[in-house]
């Protein structure tokens, strides 16, 4: 049979398009000269890795805070989602559908309306301007994610684990963590990349409600894009996308050990 | 038009299923590819329906070579398991959808749709959507839908595993007159002995990829060609014996048997056997009691064991019953330790 | 004990949605000019009605709407393409797909500087054109990015969510594809018409709501116009945030009722897809 070549096509032009400007952000963080018109630098330096990693500048501090702040709200995210997830899946109680709807509710609030009207009752709050509050604004936005990826997770668990341990003697609590929670525990932790990968982009949100006191990578990013120093905003871009990257794959690896490449039902 | 695979090799995620099938299906006959689950013999059926590639072989109908046309113009068409009706479209809507993907108009194609759907007795039925069908009118419509595309050849694979026995029976009953009726080549799947004993013309019985025996219902059930043919219609127990010179002989039992000389198992059905008196003495084991009948289980030597149902219970456990043997229902087969 | 259970395990749930709403409340209020702190106590709708009086504001309206469903819709159609690529591929699907999760990750911020390295007008595009004598100078590129016509914006939306829809939709479409779509193939339909008769409506829900949080997410952003949007007119977002900080307070209710009214596009938005949904969904359900 003769197949058709358009698909094998489009995805290499997709591919192409994803990955060429990441690879030129690459040429960009140690380019040294690079002016118009030439389609090459014409000299390499370090320039930007000697600036980023001086010791004034304190970026190994700040891209362990930004993990450390995302992968915070990134737990609570799923905890919260796992909880609502549970409460959707096993239990009938009114204004169950709401409840449905508003998980997914945050998605279709606009960025700048979810920080404007934080802000104005974190302020009465006394949470504004500060790690906590931060970190509230990135787990809601996370939350519609993590409720609707637990929620199918859950319900194709479904209870059968945990009330066959029962049945053995085990109580709930026990029951739970050695009946189901194996069983969850891949949907939890891509449950939790997805709420890290959206923690740690925020960039709007964490600019208004932490008001210049909390400070990510994410944030810092930012004036170098805009002032046009392309190297040293290269090389920022790609100790992001390094960094969440990282994150990513550990957190994947904890899925396969977690799983041990067995399956679960 | 014949059905013809000849050494057919299909793989599914770099496992080879189908190990060089060979299989004709003759015009206008109904053949039950039967096998116990994970032989291969749905991954045939969508090799034949070209949706898993052929990785050896050949398949032709009539004059023409199958495999080189793309599943949509092979006129091969599959009622699948789960049926697969498109859950966006009324019951006539999935029936005249083959007929809309030939071009045929629509007040036409609807038009002829109903006529299916009266076929397989679901006149009336046209508007409803998928979700407002009973399980038994899904296949129905599943069925209609498959003979409105006028396949060349039907393909059934385990169509009614999930219907309840009697809806199963009147299923069975439609597909085997809309066959005749229509004269339409048709392959079932099915690891269900009696569906396949019943419906069939002839009956393919497959193993491990492969075919091990084809014949008629008849043939293959009290001719099996291999033990695992024969254990797999099952019902049957394996009296060993010697033959010499064209006799089977075990103790006093002796009948003529057209096999080379040597150790052999005759594999006896319950008709072979006529209790109350011969040469073979067999011992009472089990007693059952069926509701219209009893099953006796008598054993005897080297591990012979058989279950007979008789109005009556041949006798109290640990009675000997004398057995006759009818020679000419026996099958041979070498004998294995 | 029994009939408390739910509510425990939504009570954290309940807690930051209670957040959220009172947060939302709080904007709502103030965009209707009471803000008793700033002296301003009377309930009134000018501050809305200037988002259609006033020039500016009007720009910036007009923009927003215009970017975030231009993006939306290119980057559903063009991503359910991506996605009908993928699933069609026979060899590398799985690396396929890996790839193109690396958008997701990357965020907005980033992509702007993927646009200005690559598309601006000292960008390498700009530059391979120069030297393939298709251009004079900079100045004959041009100007994509920070352009009135919001065509910066569009760009970075596209490259973010195109790759977001393919993946959004892969799930649904891939379930449709390998059941109901060779159903399809098997009753004659070529594999073209097989799409658009049978995957394609049936994977039309995850499309709806891919277009529907992009759009949302769009008209809502503020980093995109921020880093590639034009000085006039500005996005609205940006163009909120300003009035946010104005030295002078009682511009906040400028702000806000920017907010609200972003808030209501997009509440509409979902509601009229619920709608539609739900029709959808009692005309006929996927059984398996």
């Amino acid at each position: 049979m003769r197949r058709n070549p358009l698909p094998a096509l489009a995805v290499a032009v997709a591919g192409l398009c994803i990955l060429l400007p990441v690879a030129l952000l690459a040429v960009w963080s140690v380019a040294g000269r690079w002016p118009w018109p030439e389609l090459w630098p014409e000299s390499f330096s370090l320039r930007g890795f000697q600036e980023l990693f001086a010791s004034y500048n304190h970026t190994g501090a700040l891209l362990l805070s930004s993990v450390g702040l995302s992968l915070t709200a990134a737990a609570l995210a799923t905890l919260v989602g796992a909880m609502t997830a549970r409460a959707l899946a096993f239990h009938s109680f009114p204004g169950k559908e709401l409840v449905r709807f508003g998980a997914l509710f945050p998605i279709l609030v606009p960025g700048t309306v979810l920080a404007m009207g934080l802000h104005t009752v974190f302020l009465r709050l006394g949470l504004a301007d500060t790690l906590a509050g931060v970190v509230v604004v990135h787990v809601i936005t996370a939350l519609p994610y993590t409720v609707s990826i637990l929620t199918d997770v859950t319900q194709a668990c479904g209870k059968n684990l945990e009330e066959q341990a029962a049945v053995l003697g085990a109580s709930p609590a026990r029951a739970f963590l050695h009946g189901t929670l194996p069983a969850l525990a891949p949907g939890l932790l891509s449950a939790g990349s997805m709420a890290f990968a959206i923690s740690y982009s925020q960039y709007f949100t964490t600019l208004l409600l932490g008001g210049g006191q909390v400070r990510t990578l994410s944030l810092v990013m930012v004036p170098y894009i805009q002032s046009g120093d392309r190297t040293l905003a290269s090389l920022y871009a790609l100790l992001f996308v390094g960094s969440a990257l990282a994150v990513f794959a550990v957190l994947e690896g904890l899925i396969h050990l977690w799983t041990g490449g067995r399956k679960w039902n | 038009m014949e059905l013809k695979l000849t050494g057919v090799r299909a793989a599914l995620g770099g496992k080879e299923i189908l190990h060089g099938v060979d299989l004709t299906v003759r015009d206008g006959e109904l053949l039950a590819l039967l096998g116990a689950s994970g032989c291969g013999k749905s991954t045939c059926l969508k090799t034949i329906a070209g949706i898993v590639p052929l990785s050896g072989g050949s398949i032709s109908l009539g004059e023409e070579n199958l495999a080189a046309l793309p599943p949509h113009r092979r006129g091969v068409v599959v009622v699948f398991q789960d049926l697969r009706l498109f859950p966006h479209l009324t019951a006539a809507e999935n029936v005249a959808f083959p007929l809309r993907m030939r071009g045929v108009p629509r007040q036409k194609r609807l038009e002829e749709a109903g006529h299916w759907l009266e076929r397989v007795q679901l006149a009336g039925l046209d508007r409803r959507r998928v979700g407002q069908l009973s399980g038994g009118q899904l296949q129905r419509v599943a069925l209609a839908r498959a003979l409105a595309a006028q396949p060349r050849v039907l393909l059934l694979d385990e169509p009614f595993s999930s219907l309840d026995e009697n809806l199963r029976e009147d299923m069975r009953a439609l597909v085997r007159t809309l066959q005749a009726q229509l004269h339409m080549t048709t392959v079932l799947v099915t690891h269900d002995r009696r569906e396949a004993l019943s419906m069939a013309h002839r009956v393919a019985v497959m193993f491990d990829g492969s075919i091990e025996q084809c014949g008629t219902p008849p043939e293959v059930y009290a001719a099996p060609a291999t033990r695992r043919v024969a254990d797999y219609f099952g019902g049957g127990g394996y009296l060993p014996g010697i033959v010499r010179n064209g006799v089977f002989s075990v103790g006093e039992l002796s009948f003529p048997a057209a096999v080379p000389d040597g150790a052999w198992d005759a594999f006896l059905r319950p008709d072979a056997l006529k209790p109350g008196s011969g040469p073979l003495p067999l011992t009472v084991a089990e007693t059952a009691y069926l509701g219209e009948s009893y099953q006796t289980t008598l054993t005897g030597p080297e591990g012979f064991r058989l279950s007979i149902t008789a109005p009556k219970p041949l006798g109290p456990v640990g009675q000997t019953v004398l057995t006759g043997v009818d020679g000419t229902r026996a099958v041979l087969f070498p004998h294995t330790i | 004990m029994k009939r408390l259970a739910p509510l425990l395990l939504l009570l954290p749930f309940l807690a930051l949605m209670g957040l959220l709403l009172w947060a939302m409340g709080c904007a709502l209020v103030q965009s209707l000019g009471y803000i008793p702190a700033f002296g301003l106590t009377e309930l009134t709708l000018d501050y809305y009605q200037a988002l259609f009086t006033d020039g500016t504001l009007t720009a910036s309206l007009m923009l927003s709407l215009k970017v975030a469903f231009l993006s939306a819709l290119s980057s559903t159609v063009l991503g359910t393409a991506l996605c009908a690529a993928l699933l069609a591929l026979r060899r590398g699907r799985r690396g396929a797909l890996l790839l193109v999760r690396l958008p997701i990750l990357v965020p907005h911020t980033v992509t702007a500087l993927f646009l200005i390295v690559l598309l601006s007008q000292s960008g390498l595009v700009a530059r391979a054109l120069y030297a393939g004598g298709l251009i004079d100078g900079q100045e004959d590129f041009p100007s994509l990015l920070f352009s009135s016509g919001g065509m910066g914006m569009l760009l970075a939306y596209l490259w973010k969510e195109i790759p977001f829809v393919a993946y959004f939709v892969a799930a649904l479409m891939g379930s449709v594809r390998d059941t109901l779509g060779e159903a399809a193939c098997n009753l004659g339909a070529s594999p073209v018409r097989a799409f658009f008769h049978i995957t394609l409506p049936l994977s039309l829900p995850a499309i709806g709501s891919a277009f529907l949080i992009i759009f949302a997410y769009a008209f809502g952003s503020y980093e995109v116009p921020l880093l590639l949007g034009s000085t006039l007119p500005k996005a609205l977002p940006v163009q909120a945030y300003l009035e946010y900080t104005h030295p002078d307070l009682r511009h906040r209710p400028y702000a806000m009722a920017m907010n609200g009214f972003i808030l209501l596009v997009s509440l509409l938005l979902a509601l009229v897809y619920a709608w539609l949904l739900r029709r959808k969904l009692n005309a006929g359900r996927v059984v398996q």
